[in-house]
C-alpha cells in the first residue's frame, strides 16, 4: 500500500517531477532506425511526457527536437529537412541538431536567433534501435547490454502495442514472480492450451525469492514434480528494463510515453547452433506484433503480452496503490519501490543514480546472461545452442540479502500424493 | 429552479452521496437473465458509479463483485469461475459470492485471506431480469414483484436501449412531464411526415416515415386536442391524469411514475438505472397476454432485445422513434442539466412534485428511516398490481381496455385532495372550438 503522495512520487514522469528527473538520467529506445527512411525521414515520438520529432538527415545522422516550434508552437513534424537542420513550416525558423536556431528568415537582428535554444536531445544507434537521452549533460554512455552486442546468433527487434497505463505497473510486474503461475500458466491451462508456459511456469511451485544485484533485482525459483528444476535470473534491470532468460533470451524496455501510456521495445536473441557469428543487418526491421485486443475491445488473452496487458491496464491508468492489499508474495514489488525511492533521493542530492555508466572500459559488453542460471530445457525452455557467457556460481550471486518464500500447498503447489 | 447544492442532492448517485444512499435502498435490474450464458457467463456492469462483474456459476447461481481485485486491482472480468467462486486471473485470489476471499495461492498466513472482504452484492432473478441490491445488507428488502414480472398468463420480453448519455433524473423527470408528449413525439412525427410529403413533391403521401402509424392524425393518442392534465400522488409514486377533446374525447389516468426510477406505460415497465452521474441504463420489460388469457405452462427466461442505435452515422439523432425523441431531449439538456438556469411553469408541476418527493425520501434515509416503496411484507408482494392504476375512459363508450387483466380502480379510489389539475390554454395544443350556432 502506498499513500497518495508516494504513489504520485513513484509514477509521474513529466519534466520537473522527481521521478521524471531520475528517469531522465537513462537512455531509452525511441524507434528503430529502419523506421526512418528517405521517404519518411521524420517520426513523432512522445517520451516522459514530452512531444518530440525524431529525424534522419541526408547524411544519415539523427536529430531529436521538441515538436513545437519555439517561435509560435507549430509542429516541426511538418517541417523541412535542410542540411542536417529542421525548418519550421510556418515561418521558416531553422534549427540544427543541438537545437540552436540558425535562421529566422524575417528577423533582422541576428542576436535574436542566437538566443533561441530549442529543446534538443542526443540520439545514438545500437543494434538497429535508436536511443535518446533527455537528462542533464554530460550524458552517460549508452549501455552496451550483452544482448545488443552479441553476434553469434540472430537478433530481432520488436515494438509491442502501446500499453495504455502508467509504466510502473509493467515494471512492478517484473518483480512479481508468482503471477507467472496464474496469469500465464493457469490461464493457458484453463483454455486447454498446453504450451511452454504451462510446461515451464505451471510446474508445482515450491519457492521463489528476490536478490538485489549490480544492475537491479534478480529472482530465484524452485519447482518440483516430474520436471523439477531451480534457478535464478530474469532480472529487473534498473530503472525500467526486464531481462528474460528462461524460455527465451530477451530484453524489454518499458519507455514511459507519458503518465498513462508506455511503449515497450523488445530485443530477442537466439544463439546459432554452431556458435558461429551471424551477420546482422545494419538496420533490422522493427516487428509489429498483431493487436492484443479483439475489435470488440476485449483482450484476446491468448498471448503472454495480451495477458499482461489485461492485468496492467485494468489496474487503471495510474493504479491507485492506496487500494491494494500487498501480501508476502508482493515482496519483490516493495523492494523495487524502495530502490526507486532511494535513487530518486540520490539524484535530488546531486548524485549519479545506479546503472550510470561513464567508463568506456566497462562498456564493451555488459553481461546480464551470466546472472541467469540453468534453463530447464527438460521443462520446455528453449535450447540455448551455445554458451554465451560464463554462468555465475550460486555463491557469486546470492548473499544475505536473498529473501526466499515458500509457496503454500494449494492451487499453485499441489500437495504431493 | 434548483441551486447547485439542491441539484447535487437529487442527481448524484455515487456511494456516500445522499441521493446514492437513497437509490441503494432499492433493487435495480442489471441485466436480462439470458445475457449470461454458458459461453459468456460474465458481464461487466457499472451501476451508481461502481464497476462490477456479474457472473453465473456452474449451478446457475449469480454473483456480483467489484471488478477490480482487492489484491492489486486487476479486472476479475477476465477471471475464472470455479465452484461458484471467481478467481482473479493475475495471482489467483479466489472470492465467494459474499466477497469473502477463500484462497490466496501464494500467501501462507490464512488470517490474511480471512481479513480480505471484497465488495460483493446480492443478485436475484425475477421475471427474467437480474436484480442487484447495493444497500446496507441488514436493510435488504424484497425484490418487488411488479405485476409485469409476476403474471403468468403471458410472455415477457426484455428490451434494452443503448445507454443514455446523461444523468438519470432527466429521464425520470420526463416521466412526470405529461405535456411533452404533444410536441416532442406527435408534432415531431407530423413534421417529419409533412417534410416527407413535400420531398415527394406532392405526389401522394409517399411512404410514411418510421414511427408513423397509418391513421395517426390529430384525433388520436397524444395528438388529440389537449384540454387538461394533472398529477396525483399514489401508493407507488405519481399518477398522471388527462382530458382530451375532439373526435376521440376521453379522460383518464395512469402512466405512473413509480418511485424512485421507474415508469409504467400500459404493460411495460421501464427502469432508469444510473450507470454513473452522467450515464443511465434503460431496461424495459414488456408483457403480452396469451391469446386465450391462460397461464403459460413453463415460464422461461424472456428473450432480450437490444434496440438499434438512435443516432445516425453522422452523429445526429434519427428522430424516428419515441425513444430517440426522448434521448435527444434528455441528452441535449446536458450531461447533468443545470437546473439553476431553468424556468419552470405550470406544466412542470409534476417535476416539482417528484423533486419534492425525492428530497423528502433522501431526508428520511438520512434520519435513519425507511424510504417509500420498499417492500418487506411477503403477503403484499405476491403481485404488486400497477395496471389497475391506469385507466382511460372513452367519453362516448365507457369501455375499459384492461378488462379481465386487472381490477379497474374507481375514480374515488384514485383521486384525493392532492390531485392537482391544470387547464391547457387555447392555442397550439388545444385549438379553440368553432363557435356553435345558437
Amino acid at each position: 500500500m502506498l499513500s497518495k503522495e508516494d504513489n504520485e512520487l513513484l509514477t509521474r514522469v513529466g519534466p520537473g517531477t522527481l521521478c521524471g528527473e531520475l528517469l531522465r538520467r537513462y537512455w531509452y529506445p525511441v524507434a528503430a532506425a529502419s523506421e526512418l527512411t528517405a521517404n519518411r525521414p521524420k517520426k513523432r515520438v512522445k517520451i516522459l511526457g514530452e512531444k518530440l520529432v525524431l529525424f534522419r538527415d541526408e547524411k544519415g545522422e539523427f536529430g531529436l527536437l521538441e515538436e513545437h516550434c519555439s517561435h509560435r508552437g507549430t509542429s516541426l513534424y511538418y517541417g523541412f529537412l535542410e542540411d542536417g537542420c529542421l525548418r519550421c513550416p510556418y515561418h521558416g525558423w531553422l534549427y540544427d541538431k543541438s537545437g540552436q536556431c540558425v535562421e529566422q528568415p524575417f528577423e533582422p537582428n541576428p542576436k535574436f536567433k542566437e538566443s533561441i535554444k530549442h529543446r534538443a536531445y542526443p540520439v545514438q544507434k545500437l543494434a538497429g534501435l535508436l536511443f535518446a537521452y533527455m537528462g542533464p549533460e554530460p550524458a552517460p554512455l549508452l549501455p552496451r547490454w550483452d544482448l545488443l552486442v552479441w553476434d553469434r546468433g540472430q537478433r530481432r527487434i520488436e515494438r509491442q502495442e502501446t500499453l495504455n497505463c502508467n509504466w510502473l505497473q509493467a515494471v512492478e510486474n517484473s518483480m512479481d514472480f508468482v503471477h507467472t503461475s496464474i496469469l500465464h500458466a493457469y490461464s493457458f491451462k484453463k483454455m486447454g492450451r498446453n504450451n511452454m508456459s504451462t510446461d515451464f511456469l505451471g510446474r508445482p511451485f515450491v519457492r521463489y525469492g528476490f536478490q538485489p544485484f549490480q544492475w537491479g533485482l534478480l529472482k530465484s525459483w524452485e519447482y518440483e514434480g516430474d520436471t523439477a528444476g531451480s534457478g535464478w535470473g530474469n532480472p529487473l534491470v534498473f530503472p525500467t528494463m526486464f531481462r528474460q532468460s528462461d524460455i527465451w533470451s530477451a530484453m524489454h524496455w518499458r519507455v514511459p510515453a507519458d503518465d498513462s501510456h508506455t511503449e515497450i521495445y523488445v530485443a530477442h536473441f537466439k544463439p546459432s547452433e554452431d556458435g558461429k557469428p551471424v551477420t546482422q543487418p545494419e538496420e533490422p526491421p522493427l516487428e509489429d506484433p498483431p493487436p492484443q485486443t479483439h475489435p470488440s475491445g476485449e483482450y484476446t488473452m491468448n498471448t503472454f503480452y495480451s495477458q499482461d496487458k489485461m492485468a496492467w491496464e485494468t489496474q487503471g491508468e495510474i493504479f491507485n496503490r492506496a487500494e491494494e492489499s500487498a501480501g508476502l508474495s508482493d515482496r519483490g514489488i516493495l523492494m523495487y519501490r524502495m530502490m526507486l525511492k532511494e535513487q530518486i533521493e540520490l539524484v535530488q542530492k546531486g548524485g549519479d543514480p545506479m546503472n550510470t555508466i561513464r567508463n568506456p572500459d566497462q562498456n564493451t559488453i555488459i553481461d546480464l546472461e551470466g546472472w541467469c542460471s540453468e534453463r530447464d530445457t527438460r521443462a520446455g525452455a528453449g535450447h540455448q545452442g551455445i554458451e554465451l557467457s560464463r554462468v555465475r556460481r550460486r555463491d557469486e550471486v546470492f548473499d544475505d540479502r536473498h529473501e526466499v518464500f515458500e509457496v503454500p500447498f494449494g492451487t499453485a503447489r499441489p500437495r504431493p500424493e | 429552479m434548483l441551486n447547485k447544492e439542491e441539484s447535487d442532492l437529487v442527481t448524484q448517485v455515487g456511494r456516500g452521496t445522499p441521493g446514492g444512499e437513497l437509490l441503494r435502498r432499492y433493487w435495480h435490474p442489471v441485466a436480462g437473465a439470458r445475457e449470461l450464458t454458458a459461453e459468456q457467463p460474465k458481464k461487466r456492469i457499472k451501476i451508481m458509479g461502481e464497476e462490477l462483474v456479474l457472473y453465473r456459476d456452474e449451478k446457475g447461481g449469480y454473483g456480483l463483485v467489484a471488478e477490480r481485485c482487492s489484491h492489486r486491482g486487476t479486472s476479475l472480468y477476465y477471471g475464472f469461475l470455479e465452484d461458484g467462486c471467481i478467481r482473479c486471473p493475475y495471482h489467483g485470489w479466489l472470492y465467494d459470492k459474499t466477497g469473502q476471499c477463500v484462497e490466496q495461492p501464494f500467501e501462507p498466513n490464512p488470517k490474511f485471506r480471512e481479513h480480505t472482504r471484497h465488495t460483493a452484492y446480492p443478485v436475484e432473478k425475477l421475471g427474467g431480469l437480474l436484480f442487484a441490491y447495493l444497500g446496507p445488507p441488514e436493510l435488504k428488502p424484497m425484490v418487488p414483484r411488479w405485476d409485469v414480472l409476476a403474471w403468468e398468463n403471458g410472455h415477457r420480453t426484455v428490451i434494452r436501449q443503448e445507454p443514455l448519455n446523461c444523468n438519470w433524473l432527466q429521464a425520470q423527470e420526463n416521466a412526470v412531464d405529461i405535456v411533452h408528449t404533444y410536441f416532442l413525439h406527435v408534432q415531431t412525427l407530423r413534421h417529419r411526415a409533412r417534410m416527407k410529403k413535400e420531398r415527394d413533391n406532392g405526389g401522394g403521401t409517399g411512404d410514411p416515415p418510421l414511427g408513423w402509424r397509418p391513421g395517426d392524425n390529430d384525433q388520436v393518442g397524444f395528438g388529440r386536442p389537449f384540454k387538461k392534465y394533472g398529477f396525483q400522488p399514489f401508493e407507488w409514486g405519481i399518477v398522471k391524469t388527462w382530458v382530451y377533446g375532439g373526435e376521440n374525447a376521453a379522460e383518464g389516468w395512469g402512466h405512473p411514475m413509480v418511485f424512485p426510477n421507474m415508469l409504467r406505460i400500459s404493460a411495460q415497465l421501464h427502469w432508469r438505472v444510473p450507470i454513473d452521474d452522467h450515464h443511465t441504463e434503460i431496461i424495459i420489460v414488456h408483457f403480452k397476454l396469451t391469446e386465450d388469457g391462460r397461464d403459460v405452462e413453463e415460464v422461461e427466461d424472456p428473450p432480450v432485445e437490444f434496440m438499434a442505435p438512435q443516432v445516425l452515422p453522422d452523429g445526429e439523432y434519427a428522430m424516428d422513434t419515441f425513444f430517440c425523441h426522448d434521448k435527444m431531449a434528455w441528452e441535449t439538456q446536458g450531461s447533468i442539466v443545470d437546473r439553476s438556469k431553468e424556468h419552470l411553469g405550470e406544466s412542470d408541476r409534476g417535476i416539482i412534485l417528484l423533486r419534492k418527493m425525492l428530497k423528502e425520501q433522501i431526508e428520511i434515509v438520512q434520519n435513519g428511516g425507511e424510504p417509500r416503496g420498499v417492500v418487506r411484507d411477503p403477503e403484499k408482494n405476491t403481485c404488486i398490481e400497477l395496471l389497475g392504476w391506469q385507466h382511460e375512459e372513452d367519453l362516448r363508450t365507457g369501455s375499459y381496455w384492461a378488462d379481465g387483466i386487472a381490477r379497474k380502480r374507481t375514480r374515488d379510489e384514485v383521486f384525493d385532495e392532492r390531485h392537482e389539475e391544470v387547464d391547457v390554454p387555447f392555442g397550439a395544443a388545444r385549438p379553440r372550438p368553432e363557435p356553435t350556432e345558437g
